[in-house]
């Protein structure tokens, strides 16, 4: 059997990182065009949240592209109940953080960086 | 340590007595887990921002005591000058030439002037999410501060505001109430309880209920604080005698396993979608390609990704550009002004 992802690591990384932050919900990994690699959730719908965060991350770079802003460090949305922020892991995937209306956003770009460099050695990993 | 000058400060509490009797308006940004913003004015603390409590919208508006929608009508009527009802607007301006920072946008006026809130139940709100933001800070280290005159006013602040003495001495009250009542306070703030075996909902008050409900093992107590639009020491307090009756297994279930709620299918451990055992990531597969019957090869998934981005782009792209051309045209057209 050759090494896959080890799916438990992904999760515990995502826990990890709800735990560490105030207001973190859920969060899924998923691969640039959308598709489900591991999740932390219990209400989203993870295969929705991914398909749909892909095509976040796609609008979010060329937008900023458009804008002259260099390139795209993450994709905050604030709604009335909460946030979805959706952030590259390298160019293959994806990181989708969910957090409700208290979420510590400041702490969140602490250790995002943090995470989704663990999370880019864990696929990596796995690739290799 | 010049003699002139007073002690610093040993902690926020202090702080604010010290700003109390400067009769400062403004903020301290507070940095530390969660740290927060304490929002001053004329030495009485009218709003306490932080991470680790709801704020007055979310109480109002998670606990559906106000829609979204009219909460967004009365932010919108807050904004103009014109329509300020309630006899805030005049405290404001006999007020402006005192304070530094006016209160431009009075949120609170809008929505007692909109009929949405009583004014004295808005009171009790916002001057009980300045003691609830005020317990939450205190629950975690707080590494610095920073006063912050010209920090713009709150949107939504109890009057006259809550002095800094009695805030302090209600926060250690709390503290001391719930370590009676359950344990070490950081213990208390860790916990993420679930509903015990066997619950008879019959005989649950319905705040019991919700937070029942809410109490799935992730949540610690903030977390479900936001869940049902509540404070955090009001849940705390509840969680404690829940637990006191037996309502909830408090011990934190580290399981590998997601916890699954409602009727979706639990999480896949692996997505089945990935054909390739080798390949670290699920990848797309060509429509005349069924998964798992052909390897894929290793240049075709992500040029078709890339592909697929652009493609998605230019479909945005076509009805932006289908969209402004509409626009343009009722502008032109005399008819639709």
């Amino acid at each position: 059997m050759q090494q896959r992802i080890s799916s438990e690591a992904l999760v515990d990384e995502l826990r990890r990182l709800r735990e560490r932050v105030m207001g973190v919900t859920e969060s899924v990994v998923s691969t640039a065009d959308g598709l489900l690699v591991a999740a932390d959730t219990v209400s989203v719908q993870p295969e929705s949240l991914s398909a749909l965060a892909a095509a976040t991350l796609a609008l979010g770079r060329r937008t900023t592209a458009e804008a002259g802003l260099g390139s795209m460090r993450e994709n905050v949305t604030r709604a009335g109940g909460g946030f979805v922020v959706v952030t590259a892991i390298g160019e293959h995937a994806l990181l989708v953080v969910v957090g409700d209306e208290g979420l510590d956003v400041a702490a969140l770009g602490r250790e995002c960086p943090g995470t989704v460099e663990a999370l880019g050695r864990l696929l990596t990993a796995a690739a290799s | 340590m010049s003699p002139a000058a007073p002690p610093a400060p040993r902690n926020v509490p202090t702080l604010l007595v010290r700003l109390q009797e400067e009769r400062f308006t403004g903020a301290v940004l507070v940095s530390g887990t969660p740290g927060g913003v304490v929002h001053l004015r004329r030495g009485l603390v009218v709003a306490v921002e932080t991470p680790g409590a709801p704020s007055v919208e979310t109480v109002l508006l998670k606990s559906r005591r106000i829609t979204e929608e009219d909460w967004s009508a009365a932010r919108a009527a807050a904004g103009r000058t014109d329509d300020a009802p309630g006899p805030a607007a005049t405290e404001a301006t006999t007020e402006a030439a005192e304070s530094a920072p006016t209160e431009a946008a009075d949120l609170g006026s809008a929505l007692v002037g909109h009929g949405l809130i009583g004014g004295v139940e808005l009171e009790v709100v916002c001057t009980a999410a300045v003691f609830d933001g005020a317990f939450a800070m205190s629950l975690g280290p707080v590494e610095s501060w920073q006063v912050e005159p010209a920090a713009a006013a709150p949107e939504l602040g109890a009057r006259p505001g809550v002095e800094p003495r009695q805030l302090a001495e209600e926060t250690v009250r709390r503290g001391t109430l719930l370590a009676r009542l359950w344990g070490p306070l950081g213990e208390i703030a860790e916990a993420r309880p679930r509903p015990a075996a066997q619950v008879e909902s019959g005989q649950l008050a319905p705040r019991h209920r919700d937070l029942l409900l809410n109490a799935n093992g992730r949540r610690v107590p903030r977390d479900l604080a936001f869940a049902v639009g509540r404070g955090v020491f009001p849940v705390m307090l509840d969680l404690a005698r829940m637990r006191e009756r037996r309502l909830l297994r408090p011990e934190a279930e580290q399981a590998a396993t997601v916890p699954a709620v409602g009727p979706r299918a639990p999480v896949p451990a692996q997505p089945s979608a990935a054909p390739d055992p080798a390949a670290a990531l699920p990848r797309r597969v060509p429509g005349d390609r069924r998964p798992g019957t052909a390897p894929a090869d290793e240049a075709g998934p992500h040029r078709m990704e890339a592909d697929a981005t652009a493609d998605a782009l230019r479909r945005i792209q076509q009805a932006l550009a289908d969209s402004r051309r509409a626009e343009a045209a009722r502008h032109v057209d005399p008819d639709a002004g």
